[in-house]
């Protein structure tokens, strides 16, 4: 009888224990796994906000990942002789983070995070429409994420299947050629084009995410990048058309540097980096990959680079004497400073104090130029460093917003960075019609458009007596004026292969020449002026920036680009494109 | 398989915040319990009627699918630096033998027995890409032994200037090392570069104990019994944590006596360097080289037991099998070794380096037993 007693007690105990089994079962909703995360359409819509958060990142566009193809460039030149002096030199040795290795650590991670959310998407059930725009942002910035690595570093490994995250050996990858990156890119952003909605849908799509609007622009980049003028046209004229959604240049210039819901995912933005403004982000700065934070400031530190060190910024990075000069030798139609100057560098104009308020013929409802900045009245251009002098820039920065006095240094600016606007659509068609056809009406009517806007005379076809004419014209006074100081010139200077060619180089010299006189200087250097030129130093190979000594140690299968090996990428541009002779 | 946090990473459209999550650490999904094969070929002899026992045992045992932190390369976009995978094999092998021998026909029973052990190790898969490790002053290279002592070789210390400045190689060049004056460490050229850089380090010793052995006795004598264990082990160094502290010629920390010695333009005959609150250069009298290490050779008198069993006739029936003892553990060790704890355990892959283990203490017990 015992016996029974204890058997039946354990059979109910062992009952009970089994039945109880589901009440154990409970997944902790701050701490899930990663098992089972992405299978539902609301997980990958997750997944998608966390590919843009990784184009917020320190190495993709919150502060070096942008700047350092400005520096590389003929505009911007680095103030303070330090953080910035090897990709301003362009020698980089490969054992700096700054450019070595940031803006390659963290466009890899905006690949990882689209390349999860594309290897998941197929297999959700969801409506196509949600299935289009999932897949297409996605692309978008994986896409963006490539364009960034493969010009920046030239041969770059292509990891685009999830699956081969998996395995570590597949993420100790080879290089693959700049070719198959660009054809990758191409390939993902013609479906993206295709699948995305435009900005006319409105809401979210109007406010900041992708839409087929973006991948034309960048498919458009992409393909020129390559010398491919006749397809990229094709999408060009598409998108003039408006095929990809209504893009128009907005009335005032200056719109497209401020920050504030009137100013931001204006008309005339075809994809910008969205940041926060001013007081409403959070409170922790995520300098790196790893730091991330549900209370992020969202903010980006270009204003820390750009404004100047004498009202409190770190003062590195400040605009090229020449830049100044090419704004100051053509005026508006009624005589005035080009309005683009104003929003470009930040100099005091005498000027400028007789135009606030009037109507003049950039601006007929009242022209908004002041010798304001940060909320204070300069008598004098503020200096870029407080050490070496230079000018400093506005772009992207509050300077003329006026929405604050002291500068943000940090992870602060709320101002959203633009990273193609319509006016790049209208250029690059007018690029592309010169290529194939020479210097037509065509082409010029596009760059009229964007002179118009700044009330700058218009262009006849009878100035441009050639090909070359026009093209000097659209390089080396069209872009440097609408564009001067962003991202991008850096790119552009590569893919006309200026430095493959003796002359074009020593034009990038006289351009980039600077004083270290501690003076905000804005007069014409020469050679015998100047204390030296960014591109002095230029080593072959080094257009590009070297992948990180560290990562090429860690990693067998790696192996150097042009920049760490010194190699001369003259000869393979030579063989497949001509430099377009300077024209006086 | 990793856990993951919700909603924290942000963005925003319209300067409206949303939030969003994402898979942020490299998952090895691959992971698998190691592996060991061994393969033992063995001996067992019992002669004279079991009093004599040998055994022998030739093994080889290789460790399959070690876990082992593998660098996470960037282009993987993770925020994890390193990734716990089965990414090591390593492989031992060794000798045991075992000699006892056990005598109870007479008054006087005894046992004895020697044990030894002889292990030979060998890494040979490390990583991903057999990149070879260094852990403070051990390296760890495929086809090597795990942990062995890398660093520069010293070669006493300069006595003068004149010696500092008339030092050439074999090549005739001058032999440059940064920052060295009268009384520093001389170190060798060992790449004929005539500078002393980093890649003048070689392999400097093992961690590892040829030879591990012990040997025991029992001795039994009308009621008393004495039993001796000992253990120990041979052919290896140590390098000590506490001991490099206390002779670092630089800083404000605790300092040797043996630095009162140290050379001084008065006091030059002698072998220890100079001291000073910071060095000059970039090669200093700290840098890891063979005067650290230490010859831990050793036998440990683990366990002393001295016993009495009293006859049970003493106590009539009510209390039996009582015995009176004392043992001792810890009694002695031999070793040249100067530090606290011979016997401590290194690291993974610092075998031999002794990160200040905290020392046995000696024992002394005495006790009875008694059964009702």
């Amino acid at each position: 009888m015992k016996r029974l007693t204890i058997i039946l007690t354990m059979v109910a105990l062992i009952g009970g224990m089994t039945a109880c089994n589901k009440e154990l079962n409970v997944t902790n909703p701050n701490n899930q796994t990663t098992y089972d995360f992405g299978n539902t359409e609301s997980d990958l819509q997750e997944a998608v906000i966390s590919c843009y958060n990784r184009i917020r990142l320190e190495g993709t566009f919150a502060r070096v990942g942008y700047t350092l193809d400005a520096v590389r460039g003929d505009e911007v030149w680095n103030s303070s002789q330090q953080w910035y002096l090897e990709y301003d030199n362009l020698n980089s040795p490969g054992t700096i983070g700054i450019g070595d290795e940031w803006p390659w650590r963290d466009n890899y991670h905006v690949v990882n995070r689209t390349n999860f959310v594309l290897s998941k998407v197929d297999g959700v059930k969801m409506s196509e429409d949600s299935h289009n725009q999932i897949a297409g942002q996605a692309l978008f910035l994986r896409s963006l994420a490539y364009y960034e690595l493969a010009t920046y570093y030239q041969t770059v490994p292509l990891i685009t299947d999830y699956a081969s995250y998996s395995d570590i050996n597949t993420m100790y990858a080879s290089n693959n050629t700049q070719d198959q990156v660009f054809d990758k890119i191409e390939t993902d952003l013609t479906k993206a084009m295709q699948i995305l909605p435009s900005r006319d849908k409105g809401g979210e799509w109007a406010k900041g995410r992708a839409t087929s609007g973006s991948a034309a622009g960048y498919l458009a980049r992409a393909l020129m990048f390559r010398h491919k003028y006749l397809e990229a046209y094709a999408v060009l004229k598409d998108i003039i058309a408006g095929k990809y959604g209504h893009y128009e240049l907005t009335a005032d210039y200056g719109d497209n540097f401020r920050e504030g819901s009137s100013y931001e995912n204006n008309k005339e933005s075809l994809f910008e980096v969205q940041f926060m403004d001013y007081g409403t982000g959070g409170t922790d700065e995520e300098w790196t990959p790893v730091n991330i934070s549900s209370q992020a400031t969202q903010g980006h530190a270009v204003e820390s680079n750009y404004a100047s060190q004498a009202l409190g910024s770190w003062g590195d990075l400040a605009g090229a004497p020449w830049l100044y000069n090419l704004f100051r030798n053509e005026n508006s139609t009624d005589g005035r400073i080009d309005p683009r100057l104003y929003w470009t560098l930040v100099t005091f104009e005498t000027e400028y104090n007789s135009y606030t308020g009037l109507k003049t013929a950039a601006y007929p409802n009242g022209d908004p130029r002041t010798n304001i900045i940060y909320q204070q009245a300069i008598t004098v251009t503020p200096v870029s460093n407080t050490a070496q002098g230079g000018i400093s820039i506005a772009k992207f920065t509050n300077a003329r917003n006026n929405i604050y006095k002291s500068i943000t240094t940090g992870l602060h600016c709320g101002v959203n960075l633009r990273l193609m606007r319509y006016s790049d659509v209208l250029l690059r068609a007018a690029e592309c019609e010169n290529e194939i056809n020479g210097p037509t009406q065509t082409a010029l009517d596009y760059i009229n458009l964007v002179r118009q806007r700044v009330a700058l005379k218009d262009l006849k076809v009878s100035d441009f007596a050639s090909k070359d004419a026009l093209f000097e014209q659209i390089a080396n006074v069209e872009r440097p004026k609408e564009f001067g100081c962003e991202n991008g010139r850096g790119i552009d200077i590569i893919r006309w292969g200026f430095f493959y060619d003796a002359s074009r180089l020593n034009q990038l010299k006289e351009h980039a020449y600077y004083k270290l006189d501690g003076k905000p200087s804005t007069e014409e250097l020469t050679s015998a002026t100047a204390t030296a030129s960014s591109f002095q130093y230029y080593y072959k190979g080094h257009e590009y920036f070297p992948i990180f000594q560290g990562t090429l140690n860690a990693n067998p299968h790696l192996v150097g680009n042009s920049a760490n090996k010194n190699i001369d990428n003259g000869p393979a541009f030579i063989a497949k494109w001509a430099v377009h002779p300077i024209v006086k | 398989m990793d856990v993951m946090s919700r909603g924290n990473y942000t963005y925003s459209f319209g300067n409206n915040k949303v939030t969003g999550s994402a898979i942020s650490n490299y998952v090895n999904t691959a992971i698998r319990w190691e592996k060991k094969k061994t393969l033992d070929l063995g001996l067992d002899l019992g002669m004279f009627d079991n009093q004599l026992e040998f055994t022998f045992d030739w093994y080889k045992a290789t460790s399959e699918d070690l876990l082992y932190s593998v660098a996470v390369p960037t282009n993987a976009g993770a925020t994890n630096g390193t990734v716990t995978m089965n990414a090591a094999t390593m492989a031992n092998s060794g000798l045991e033998f075992l000699l006892a021998y056990r005598n109870h026909k007479h008054a006087v029973k005894f046992d004895i027995s020697a044990n030894a052990t002889a292990i030979k190790n060998e890494v040979t898969k490390l990583g991903v890409s057999n990149e070879p490790r260094t852990d403070g002053v051990s390296r760890t290279e495929v086809g090597r032994e795990v942990g062995s002592f890398y660093g520069y070789v010293s070669q006493g210390i300069f006595k003068s200037q004149q010696q500092i400045d008339n030092r050439v190689n074999s090549k005739g060049q001058h032999i440059n090392q940064n920052g060295a004056q009268p009384g520093d460490v001389i170190y060798a050229d060992l790449n004929n570069d005539g500078e002393i850089t980093a890649d003048d380090q070689k392999f400097l010793g093992s961690g590892l104990p040829k030879v591990n052995y012990g040997l025991n006795a029992r001795v039994e004598w009308k009621g008393f019994d004495l039993s001796i264990s000992t253990f120990g082990a041979a052919g290896f160094k140590a390098v000590d944590f506490v001991d490099v502290t206390l002779h670092s010629s630089y800083g404000a920390l605790n300092k040797s006596v043996d630095l009162l010695n140290a050379w001084t333009p008065t006091n030059i005959n002698t072998t220890v360097p100079r001291v000073a609150y910071k060095s000059t250069g970039s090669i200093t009298n700290d840098m890891f080289s063979q005067r650290f290490l230490q010859n831990a050779s050793y036998l440990k008198i683990a366990n002393v037991e001295l016993g009495y069993n009293f006859p049970n006739r003493w106590f009539g029936g009510y209390v039996n099998g009582v015995r009176v003892y004392a043992s001792a553990q810890n009694l002695a060790t031999f070793s040249k070794y100067k530090g606290y704890n011979v016997d401590f355990a290194g690291g993974t892959f610092t075998p031999g380096y002794n990160y200040a283990s905290y020392p046995t203490p000696q024992t002394v017990m005495f006790g009875a037993r008694f059964s009702f």
